[in-house]
Formats: C-alpha cells, sequence, structure tokens
C-alpha cells in the first residue's frame, strides 16, 4: 500500500483522468502518422533527386540519325564514316574524359522498360548513341560543341542531360517544398493542438492548482505535472503513429519497386533516413513535453 | 526586498496603509495599518463580510493589496517575485473554511502536498503523514479518497495538512465552523500548542464565544477598517 501512495507522488492534479487526455492520445498518434508518412515523402525525394543527379552528372549524350539512301534504307558506311568523325570530334572536347559507343545490346537495354521485349528494337530507326563521361568540374560550353558536330553532320546533336534533369530536379524541388509545408503546418497545429488541450486542462483544475499554489507548489513544479503526462501521451501516440505509418511507407515503397522505373527506383529510403523516423517517438515525446511545460508557465504568470 | 530570509527584527506580518478590493468593486479593506510579531496568536473578528476571509487571502499571499505595503517575513510582497512567493507560501499553513481538499487524492496524498512540493524525500513525508493521521486520529482512513469523507473529517485533514510543514504561521479561517464542540476544542488545543512551539497562529471567526474563550490579542474588523485588541486576560 506504501508503495502504491508513492506510486503517485508526481501526480496530484487530475490530468491524465480527464477525457481530453484520450483524445489527446488519438489526436497525437493521428499527427505523428501524418508527420512520419510525409518526413519520409520528403527524404525519398531527396534520396531520389540526389540519385538522379549522381548518375546524370559528369556525362552527355550525343547521338547520330543514321544516313538514309534514296529508299530510305540506312546507309550503314556513311553513318558509320559520321560515327567515327562524331567520336573523334567529342575525344577532343577539353573536359572530356572518354567517349563510348553504345553498343546495339546497351541500346536494347535502355528501350526495354519502354517498349517491353516483345519489339524487335534493331528493325526500329534507333540513332547512333555515344557515352560522353566527363572530367570532374568540366566546364563544357555546349553550344561550342554543338556548333562543332552541325559542322560535322546536321544528323548529330547533343542531349544535354542536365536540361531536363534541372527541370526534374525543379519539379522534384516543389514537391519537397510542399511537403516540408505540410510538414510544418502538421507540426503547428499539433502544438495548437496541446497548447488549447493544456489550457483547457488548466481552466477545469483552476481550484486545484490554487491550492497547490497557496500550499507552496512554484509554477515549475505545476508545470512538471502537465509535461510529464504530455510526455507520455507525446511517446505513446508517437509509438502508435509509428506503427501504422511504417507499414504504409514499406507498402508505397514496395508498389515503387515494382514498377521497375529507374526514377522511382531511386526514391528509396536509406539507413539514416530510417534512423530518423524511427526516433519520431522521442521527437514527439520531446515536442509535447516542451509545448505543455510552457504553455502552462506562461498561464500560471497571469495568476497571483 | 525578495529576500528568502525571515528577517528577525521585523514583524512578521506589516501592513501599512493597505487597502484591498475586487476589480470593479468598492475596497473591501481600505488604509489598514497593522503589525504582528512572530510567535503572537491573534483573532480576526468582524461579522460577516467584514472582510475576514480577504484579509487572509492577502495575508497567505493569495491576493495582493491594492494600495500600501504588505510585507510577510520581512519581504514586500508587491515586490516579490513569483518563485520568492512560492518559497514564502512554504513557511505558511492554511485552513480554509471549506477545506478546499484535493478529492481526487487520498488522505495521505493530501496531507504530504506540503511536503512534496518541497521536495522531501518520500519516506520522511511517510513517516510524518503516519504521525499526524495519529494525532488527528484519522490513521483508519489514510487510502480513503477525500471525497468519500464526512465534514468533520476533511476538517482534520485540512488542519493535518496546513500543520504539517510546521508552519512559521498558520492562518485558519473559521476552523470550528463545521465540527461538535469536542472536535473544537481540540483543534482550538492544537493551534494553541503550535503557537506554544512558535507558530505565528492566525484565526479569523465570527465565533465570540471562542475569542472569548482565550486570552489572545484581537483584529476587529468593522466597514472595512482593522482595530487591534490586546489580549487583556481570560474574560
Amino acid at each position: 500500500m506504501k508503495r502504491d501512495l508513492i506510486a503517485d507522488r508526481h501526480n496530484n492534479l487530475p490530468i491524465d483522468d480527464e477525457d481530453s487526455s484520450a483524445f489527446m492520445y488519438v489526436l497525437t498518434s493521428i499527427f505523428i502518422y501524418l508527420f512520419v508518412i510525409v518526413m519520409a515523402i520528403v527524404m525519398a525525394i531527396n534520396s531520389m533527386a540526389g540519385n538522379w543527379e549522381k548518375d546524370i552528372t559528369g556525362s552527355l549524350t550525343v547521338q547520330i540519325i543514321p544516313v538514309e539512301d534514296a529508299e530510305k534504307h540506312i546507309d550503314t558506311v556513311k553513318t558509320l564514316e559520321q560515327q567515327n568523325r562524331v567520336l573523334q570530334f567529342m575525344e577532343n572536347v577539353s573536359g572530356v574524359k572518354r567517349v563510348r559507343v553504345l553498343t546495339s545490346q546497351d541500346i536494347e537495354k535502355l528501350m526495354t522498360p519502354w517498349l517491353g521485349n516483345k519489339v524487335n528494337i534493331s528493325a526500329l530507326p534507333i540513332p547512333v548513341l555515344l557515352d560522353v563521361s566527363l572530367k570532374d568540374n568540366a566546364d563544357i560550353n555546349y553550344d561550342e560543341v554543338t556548333r562543332g558536330l552541325r559542322q560535322i553532320t546536321p544528323n548529330a546533336s547533343i542531349d544535354n542531360h542536365r536540361l531536363w534533369l534541372n527541370r526534374l530536379l525543379k519539379f522534384a524541388s516543389s514537391l519537397k517544398n510542399t511537403a516540408l509545408t505540410v510538414l510544418f503546418m502538421v507540426a503547428v497545429i499539433c502544438a495548437f493542438s496541446i497548447y488549447y488541450s493544456t489550457k483547457t486542462s488548466l481552466s477545469i483544475n483552476l481550484s486545484s492548482i490554487e491550492i497547490l499554489h497557496i500550499i507552496g507548489a512554484t509554477d515549475d513544479y505545476i508545470a512538471k505535472q502537465y509535461a510529464a503526462n504530455y510526455a507520455k501521451i507525446g511517446f505513446f501516440s508517437g509509438i502508435i503513429g509509428l506503427m501504422v505509418a511504417v507499414p504504409c511507407i514499406l507498402l508505397v515503397g514496395k508498389y515503387g519497386i515494382s514498377t521497375g522505373s529507374g526514377l522511382i527506383n531511386g526514391a528509396e529510403l536509406k539507413t539514416s533516413s530510417w534512423v530518423i523516423i524511427m526516433i519520431t517517438p522521442l521527437f514527439s515525446l520531446l515536442y509535447s513535453t516542451l509545448t505543455s511545460y510552457f504553455t502552462v508557465r506562461k498561464s500560471l504568470e497571469k495568476m497571483v | 526586498m525578495t529576500d528568502n530570509s525571515t528577517n528577525v527584527n521585523a514583524p512578521i506580518i506589516d501592513l501599512q496603509n493597505v487597502s484591498v478590493g475586487y476589480e470593479g468593486n468598492e475596497e473591501v479593506l481600505s488604509n489598514i495599518s497593522l503589525s504582528l510579531d512572530a510567535g503572537s496568536f491573534t483573532f480576526i473578528t468582524g461579522k460577516s463580510g467584514a472582510g475576514k476571509t480577504t484579509l487572509l487571502n492577502m495575508l497567505y499571499l493569495y491576493k495582493k493589496p491594492t494600495k500600501g505595503i504588505l510585507n510577510v517575513f520581512g519581504n514586500n510582497i508587491n515586490f516579490s517575485n513569483r518563485d520568492t512567493l512560492a518559497l514564502l507560501r512554504q513557511k505558511i499553513g492554511v485552513v480554509f473554511q471549506d477545506f478546499r481538499l484535493l478529492e481526487n487524492l487520498s488522505v495521505y496524498e493530501n496531507i504530504a502536498l506540503p511536503l512534496r512540493v518541497r521536495g522531501m524525500n518520500e519516506k520522511e513525508i511517510y513517516r510524518r503523514v503516519v504521525e499526524l493521521l495519529n494525532w488527528v486520529e484519522l490513521q483508519k482512513s489514510i487510502y480513503k479518497n477525500c471525497a468519500s469523507l464526512s465534514g468533520g473529517e476533511k476538517q482534520r485533514v485540512a488542519i493535518a495538512r496546513a500543520v504539517i510543514n510546521r508552519p512559521d504561521i498558520l492562518f485558519a479561517d473559521e476552523p470550528t465552523g463545521s465540527v461538535d464542540s469536542e472536535i473544537a476544542a481540540k483543534i482550538m488545543r492544537l493551534f494553541v500548542e503550535l503557537n506554544r512551539v512558535g507558530t505565528t497562529v492566525l484565526i479569523a471567526t465570527h465565533n465570540e464565544q471562542l475569542t472569548s474563550s482565550y486570552n489572545f490579542q484581537r483584529v476587529n474588523l468593522y466597514n472595512g477598517t482593522a482595530k487591534l485588541y490586546p489580549a487583556l486576560g481570560r474574560i
């Protein structure tokens, strides 16, 4: 019995008996669920954009439209001649490390995700592709290279990955910013919920708080009781929200991988991202504890 | 002025031209000057509505004066910050007319509260609470919820809570109002006993039979003013 009495020593106010506590458990769990999902989206977009950049930075592609004869058949001799001249030209461009002509197998591998296995790719008028690797920090004058290529043949053109990559990165960045805004909103709404719930509880327990003050309790003593209650709510709601969010993330990830798209495959969550996701309940604990503590401190300042 | 230590040369309670009222209303007490020495026993008397409870509210630092200077333990209350006020309140015990127990807590928890807020260790709290519960004859009710107690039992719990931290000043608002004469006599014996060991006691009452039975000074409130009548001996 003595132990039972001592077990409750930090809880002089009937804070955790209130229905509002149950409501806060549900509400905070939902907030944490949303928070984790949106945070995972932000980190996946980051990872995806990083992968795009890593894959494409330091390379460019030159494509040469095959030369056709009068009967619209590919003139392999002339095409090969153009290919060699372009190859030689590109190898002499300052900043270029290596130039490689993609084999028909390479091209087939690239096209299969888009056209499937059933199409005979070799029968298609696929351009000759040159994969150009650039030196680190190479400063290529793309306009000059394009002009040089045009002088060799009008059939050659440069595909600067940076141009479309920038568009993709912009798109990814706008998605990330939107997700971050949602993340911020969830955090703010969560703080407001804790604030108003704490204020309501303070009003309900006003007479008890007055008694605690009269017997010498400091604001810190009372605020710590609320903080302890909200620490519990924050932590357990964090666990619940996380337990619901993680399967959702795994499921979305599984469907993403099953698309076989290289673009989406890059949106994987790294180990560090999973660590951040897994410590969300601790963040939730800290966030709700501090919010309730300072709400109480601020409110009590207005009392005698 | 916010020094926490008691100034031994100053009166324990000192009011200089103090007025107090409630927002939007007339002053309940106006221009009161009063000094009470440490170790004194004082009755605060006056008819219902004379301002006894308002004066006590101010003296146990629940209400600040609207005018004048109030010094308690040598601290000017108007210039004391919240933490200083909390520390001063820890040296004060209060018995409320309506008990003001935390009804969600047990008898033990209620009595232990003043010691908990002072951060005392649980073993010492338990020892003191059990000792005091034996004295107020409520040892069998230690685990009972306060909401289930009778008026007399609540009064005894309220008194136990007020004295558990061995306060320097004890305020009691109509402490014998809801108990029978036998318990009333016992409560008064406790207050006298506490006063003998150095506690300054102030009891607000309109019970003239009670005040006339004891040879203590009396502050009478009338029309918002206060007049001190020294102890003259048993009437």
